[in-house]
């Protein structure tokens, strides 16, 4: 163990030494979910008042609420008082201590996607001198943020350092009320990523969660904020090819966009968490709430995804095109292998004038996987002139897995045009047969016809995002053909 | 509304008793679907729970061709029995009230390899009240069948159920055509084909203060083959609701769908449409696609194509639009000298056509075409 290492340990129980602030001794709460649960995450993170009371209403509002079954999922029964809601940053000490105590599965997938050595550290939870690296090439960011005037830190520390802003906007766009698992989250969430966008400022990189701080601790019940002022022009990065080592079953993500006048929003999303072993068993639970609220004239938000991770996934990235003129997209690829379920779409709701939206929607379904969309796309008396066009396609790949599509469209103005197709196959004899006379193996063949199927929405991710989602998309194929 | 008094005094053939008791049973205890229930979001029914309804028996006017055996359902229960079954277990409410009032049925018979040279014409009139009629049909193998239900009504509520069995080799053309006024219509099509059979189902739906539809189609053998075609008209206040289902259970089924509706006024619609491919349905080729024409900007349309796909050998498509009358098509019509509303008529009209011109009975064609024709300048002068 070098010096350097022991610093960071020596800094870390530091710093939380000095975080407590009640009296009690451990740093995790045991199991269970209470108002003093609530109060006691409040405390700790140095909340003030309004904050706990908000985290209590919902709360309360939780309790009245029942778990949602609509989805087209199975999964047994959440005992929510059989969870941890906290539990203090975790020292290096709880990772594996090198490489070697490290799954040679999850090692060997680093190999494939290409994974820059000391980052396949810092992904599989070691804890070395790496993380250092990365502490500082965020600081190196932040300073050029910050002479910018764009905000970009963790929940907790925008919540101390502008309580003005995180008041006015929580919960703006994703009420407490809203749904089972965002009002859970909204009570108990702890950590997460704050990003304010002065008006006129136009990021000059791609946010990316991989850099920023506190990372480690923003567990399970995460919590995004993103407020594009006017004029504004954002892109966010959120997950990572890579398979993230993570110990928590059941994660319920709130995620909120504002975008004001002229702003522009790019959220995307690579999420590779563990899907469990081959009959489905410790798969990570992904029931996500996202929601983009597009407030001023001519904004847009866009919504790029590739799940391939999680046993389950729940996730409906939604815009609310409120102002005149602004622009919702949603562009997904969902893959569900072994016995992967995937329920994701988006809701499009135009509610000003000359709103456009457009959803593509890439689902593919091989093993026992089982892949729904389910979107609803609606416009309001007042919309005049909007315009839908929505694209969702499946590919099947092998005879034991589903796809099913439930979109809604619910028009209440004539001047509407909204479009919605589908179409669901599997991949051709014909298209493989050509691909192998022309040399390629049978599992290259797949690999560039599944490509090719997901080119529109490659498209929309930034760059080298797009060439390591690419590589993911093959290496969890893997195995399924043949 | 006193349900469990309407079931108690109403009168039918001792032999379907328990039958009639099972289902009134399980109606009580479901009741009346609520908007919360998925499939009956948009439509609101419970205002029947309101009104005082009186069972009254509908006025069915029969014209069978030769080949075609229709006989009062009480006088045939022996042959009814595979139809009504399992009638006591189903899941619609109305299906199953109908049910718990069974007394106006009809079975028809159509025998191995009889093919009529006309159509069956059932002409069902209600003027109010609540009329529960039900129709049990049997084509054997290898026979053709035109059938057409034609229900004219004035006011009060009409619940009528349809159960179509289609045999091996034959082909059925089913037509349910609904001329409502202010009535209420909460209809149910179940259909069952066998192998290589071949099924045209149209329904067309002028308005009525309420229509709520539920048709579905079992393909149970190989090489079965459907085809869906819907239209429907409303203006003013009217709801139509039209909910299909499509169950691919065996390889080698082809389904195609196309529903186009033409709302004006404050009219609302609801199209559900759902193509269930089961796991050893491989070779499936199922087409669907709903389209609309929203003439006002009051008009709703709630429209959900739906698949759900448990095989990966199959080609399942579906689509769905919405929108007004193309502007450029109308300015090319107004350019060659029609007058506007003659240039939106038509249009409309031969979005309409697309539907009817699939009817392959010519004179039940030239009918509907007339009715859209009738029809069409009410709703375009109230959009205009």
């Amino acid at each position: 163990m070098n010096s350097e290492t022991e610093m960071l340990r020596e800094y870390t129980e530091r710093d939380y030494q000095f975080g407590f602030v009640t009296d009690i001794e451990t740093d995790s709460l045991p199991p269970g979910l209470s108002e003093e649960v609530i109060r006691f995450i409040s405390a700790r993170k140095h909340e003030p008042e309004w904050l706990t009371t908000w985290r209590l209403e919902a709360y309360r509002h939780w309790l009245t609420m029942e778990e949602p079954h609509w989805a087209n999922i199975e999964y047994d029964p959440i005992d929510y008082q059989d969870i941890v809601y906290y539990s203090a940053p975790k020292s290096s000490a709880d990772g594996p201590k090198s490489l070697d105590e490290v799954d040679p599965e999850l090692l060997a997938t680093y190999e494939k996607l290409g994974i820059p050595l000391n980052e396949r550290e810092k992904l599989a939870g070691v804890a070395v001198d790496v993380v250092f690296d990365s502490v500082s090439v965020a600081t190196t960011f932040k300073d050029q943020l910050a002479a910018q005037g764009i905000i970009f830190c963790s929940f907790s520390e925008a919540v101390q350092e502008h309580p003005e802003l995180v008041r006015k906007y929580l919960g703006s766009v994703v009420p407490r009320s809203d749904n089972f698992f965002a009002a859970l989250n909204s009570a108990v969430f702890t950590d997460g990523s704050f990003c304010y966008v002065p008006p006129g400022v136009r990021c000059p990189i791609e946010l990316m969660t991989y850099f920023r701080i506190n990372e480690a601790d923003s567990g399970q019940f995460e919590r995004t904020l993103i407020i594009a002022d006017e004029g504004s022009c954002v892109s966010y990065l959120e997950g990572c090819t890579a398979p993230m080592r993570d110990e928590n079953q059941l994660h319920a993500a709130v995620v909120e966009l504002i975008a004001l006048d002229d702003a522009n929003i790019k959220y995307s999303t690579v999420q590779n968490w563990y899907p469990g072993n081959d009959e489905g068993v410790g798969g990570i639970f992904n029931f996500v709430t996202k929601r983009g609220a597009c407030r001023g004239t001519n904004s847009r938000i866009s919504w790029t995804q590739v799940e391939t991770g999680s046993a389950i996934t729940w996730k409906y990235p939604s815009c609310i095109l409120q102002g005149d003129n602004s622009v919702g997209e949603f562009y997904s690829i969902a893959l569900s292998a072994k016995r992967q379920q995937a329920d994701t779409g988006t809701k499009m709701i135009h509610i000003g004038r000359n709103t456009r939206s457009t959803i593509i929607s890439k689902g593919i379904s091989a093993q026992r996987g089982q892949n729904s969309y389910r979107g609803q796309v609606k416009i309001l008396k007042k919309a005049d002139g909007a315009r839908n066009y929505s694209q969702c396609d499946s590919l099947l790949i092998g005879d034991q897995c589903g796809a099913h599509t439930f979109p809604n469209l619910d028009i209440q103005n004539s001047s509407a045009h909204v479009e919605h197709e589908a179409s669901t196959s599997r991949i051709g004899e014909d298209q493989l047969f050509y691909c192998q006379q022309r040399g390629l193996s049978l599992e290259d063949s797949i690999n560039l016809i599944v490509n090719g199927f997901c080119k529109e929405v490659f498209r929309e991710l930034p760059m080298e995002f797009a060439v390591e989602a690419q590589k993911l998309l093959e290496v969890s194929l893997e195995g399924s053909v043949g | 509304m006193d349900w469990e008094a309407l079931l108690a005094s109403a009168e039918g053939p001792p032999g379907l008793a328990t039958l009639r008791r099972a289902a009134g049973a399980r109606f009580l205890e479901r009741g009346l679907p609520s908007p919360r229930d998925e499939a009956w979001r948009y439509t609101d029914t419970r205002f029947l729970a309101q009104q005082e309804l009186q069972l009254v028996r509908p006025v069915i006017e029969i014209d069978a061709p030769d080949g075609v055996h229709v006989r009062p359902l009480e006088e045939a229960l022996d042959a009814a029995e595979p139809f009504l079954a399992a009638e006591a277990e189903r899941e619609l409410p109305f299906r199953l009230l109908n049910t718990a009032l069974l007394r106006d049925g009809l079975l028809v018979e159509v025998e191995d390899g009889t093919t009529p040279e006309k159509a069956l014409q059932l002409t069902i009139t209600t003027t109010h009240g609540l009329a529960v009629p039900r129709l049990l049909v049997a084509v054997g193998e290898n026979a053709r069948l035109t059938l057409v239900e034609r229900y004219r009504a004035g006011s009060g509520v009409c619940l009528p159920v349809t159960q179509l069995s289609v045999g091996r080799g034959s082909r059925v053309e089913h037509l349910r055509i609904h001329y409502g006024s202010s009535d209420v219509h909460i209809g149910c099509v179940e259909v069952q084909q066998q192998r290589d059979s071949f099924v045209a189902s149209h329904l067309l739906t002028f308005g009525g203060r309420l229509v709520r539809n539920d048709l579905s189609f079992h393909l149970l053998g190989s090489g079965a083959e459907v085809q869906l075609n819907g239209l429907y008209l409303a203006d003013g206040k009217q709801h139509v609701d039209n909910h299909t289902t499509v169950e691919h259970a065996v390889p080698h089924c082809d389904s195609r769908e196309t529903y186009r509706g033409i709302l004006g006024g404050k009219a609302s619609a609801v199209f559900n449409g759902r193509v269930h491919v089961h796991p050893d349905a491989q070779r499936t080729d199922a087409q669907q696609s709903n389209q609309n024409l929203l003439l006002t900007d009051d008009a709703i349309i709630h429209t959900k194509p739906e698949l759900e796909i448990y095989a990966d050998d199959v080609k399942c498509t579906h689509g769905a639009t919405i929108g007004q009358l193309d502007r450029e098509a109308l300015f090319y019509l107004q350019s060659r000298g029609l007058a506007h509303d003659e240039a939106r008529r038509m249009l409309v009209d031969s979005f309409a056509a697309e539907i009817v011109r699939r009817i392959g009975d010519e004179p039940l064609r030239n009918e509907l075409t007339e009715a859209v024709v009738a029809r069409l300048p009410g709703m375009l002068a109230e959009a205009a």
